[in-house]
């Protein structure tokens, strides 16, 4: 299908493309990769005239280790993420999260930003226009109702990124600019919670890096996500898990569990990141764990995937990726 | 918005008015008249628009063909050199990869970005290479034999 009216701006640089954002306002969206963008404009669900390109600036671009912590520009395509030794070494579990996006051909166009900025899911939403209009305008479409949950009082749409719920479980930090003013926030303030609008995105901001924490201990982590099949489509369920071991081998330090798809956030799990911090990571309470995440989630019918099946899952992927991670969980690229 | 744009094709110039608005596989097909890539799903899930731009396997239906300006792209049509084809086709031939063949022309430009950077994948990285490339006659099997004959053992 064709895409509507629009018109191409390729900045040469982040500041031009800032002052663009900020001039065109509402009618203006910043593009990565395009391959999330591109789909929305073709469904009508986006409706922007003018698309600043931004995957071709080396200022969000960069990849590497600064201070304590490691900078990623937001631009920085997943294959790129993949292929780098740096973040092999030190965040696998970015490049766990990275090689089950999409496909090979997808990922070497889109980019870490546009992927932490996608937009919630829901399978009444994410259809083409003429599908749509013989449905009322659910709530994310400016209407009143959400065909998903019938007694909702607002968007129920699924948060559908894979790389957020592990930038979530490694402590993340975004750098947002505008034209005036730079903010620096954690990852898990940059989500509404919000089906309709996921962002709190600032009029006329741009993601322009994410920053990592170093480990400064020994850690292990593993990703997993549920999805139909292992390429191609965004995830139903997705469990980040990072641990970092006490110096000496003698326990857990820290352990920080992100659950992606089943909200219309990432959601760090405390409960249950509490329990094993007081508990250990043996088999017993790893059990226990997986059950209160069982509990704690609430998935709702807006995937292919059945809302009772993806919260039994959630049981069983906790307990797998606690369980990976504790075995030292490395790569497991496909 | 139209604009006067360079594409530069199979090793070919070319020079068009592209309106903004147009995808690449849109401009290949249409204006081009290359009409080996195929449009599948217009959405990016079948791999059948696959293309390669700048070395990497790309889908054309999500790619905006004014943002190729300068870039190196390489269709199905590209792979024959005068004539003759490309060993990867005369692989996919050879092994019976080919049914209907709408799927080939991407399965092969994967396969060729696949090999054009990792001369001697292992089977995990070459299906890790078509797992956006959808197939619905051949059930992949011949596909992945005509790569294997392709490459040289060590």
């Amino acid at each position: 299908m064709r895409l509507p009216p629009i018109i191409y701006h390729k900045p040469k640089s982040l500041s031009e493309a800032l002052d663009f954002l900020a001039w065109q306002g509402e009618a203006a969206t910043v593009m990565g990769g395009g391959t999330a963008l591109i789909n929305s404009l073709r469904h009508r669900l986006v409706k922007k005239e003018h698309v600043i390109a931004l995957d071709h600036l080396p200022e969000l671009c960069s990849l590497r280790e600064s201070g304590d912590h490691l900078e990623i520009g937001s631009a920085t395509t997943l294959r790129t993420i993949l292929a780098s030794d740096i973040l092999r070494q030190k965040a696998p579990l970015l490049l766990q999260a990275a090689a089950g996006v999409a496909s090979s051909q997808v990922r070497n166009a889109a980019t870490l930003g546009g992927n932490i900025c996608l937009d919630t899911r829901c399978v009444y939403y994410n259809r083409s226009a003429e599908w749509r209009t013989v449905l009322k305008s659910c709530f994310k479409l400016g209407g009143e109702i959400c065909h998903a949950v019938k007694r909702a009082k607002g968007c129920q749409a699924v948060f559908s990124s894979d790389l957020a719920p592990a930038l979530l479980a490694l402590d993340a930090t975004l750098l947002l600019e505008t034209k005036e003013q730079k903010r620096t926030i954690p990852l898990a303030d940059f989500y509404s919670g919000k089906g309709e609008n996921p962002l709190a995105l600032n009029a006329g901001e741009i993601l322009t890096r994410i920053r990592v924490p170093l480990p400064r201990s020994r850690s292990s982590c593993f990703y997993v996500k549920l999805a139909n099949r292992q390429a191609v489509d965004f995830p139903m369920l997705s469990v980040a898990v990072h641990v970092r071991w006490a110096d000496g081998g003698e326990g857990v330090e820290d352990i920080r569990i992100a659950l992606g798809a089943i909200s219309s956030l990432p959601l760090r799990m405390r409960e249950v990141e509490n329990l094993l911090k007081k508990e250990g990571l043996s088999a017993a309470p790893i059990e226990r764990a997986a059950d209160l995440a069982y509990q704690e989630a609430k998935p709702v019918p807006n995937t292919v995937l059945s809302a009772a099946y993806r919260k039994k899952m959630v049981r069983a992927y906790t307990q797998r990726a606690i369980l990976e991670a504790c075995r030292g969980g490395g790569i497991r690229l496909i | 918005m139209k604009e006067q744009v360079c594409l530069t094709v199979n090793g070919e110039i070319y020079q068009l008015e592209v309106d903004h608005r147009r995808t690449l596989l849109e401009v290949l097909r249409e204006n081009l008249g290359l009409t080996g890539t195929k449009q599948g799903c217009d959405t990016g899930e079948c791999g059948s628009c696959t293309v390669i731009v700048d070395g990497r396997a790309l889908l054309s239906c999500l790619t905006l063909a004014v943002s190729c300006q300068g870039k190196k792209i390489t269709t199905i049509e590209g792979l024959s050199r005068a004539g003759e084809l490309h060993p990867l086709q005369k692989a996919f031939m050879e092994k019976g990869a080919v049914q209907c063949g709408f799927c080939t022309p991407g399965m092969i430009l994967s396969l060729k970005a696949l090999l054009d950077e990792n001369p001697r994948p292992s089977e995990e990285q070459i299906k890790e290479a078509l797992a956006g490339n959808l197939c619905r006659c051949t059930g992949y099997i011949k596909i992945l034999e005509a790569v294997r004959s392709t490459i040289m053992p060590t």
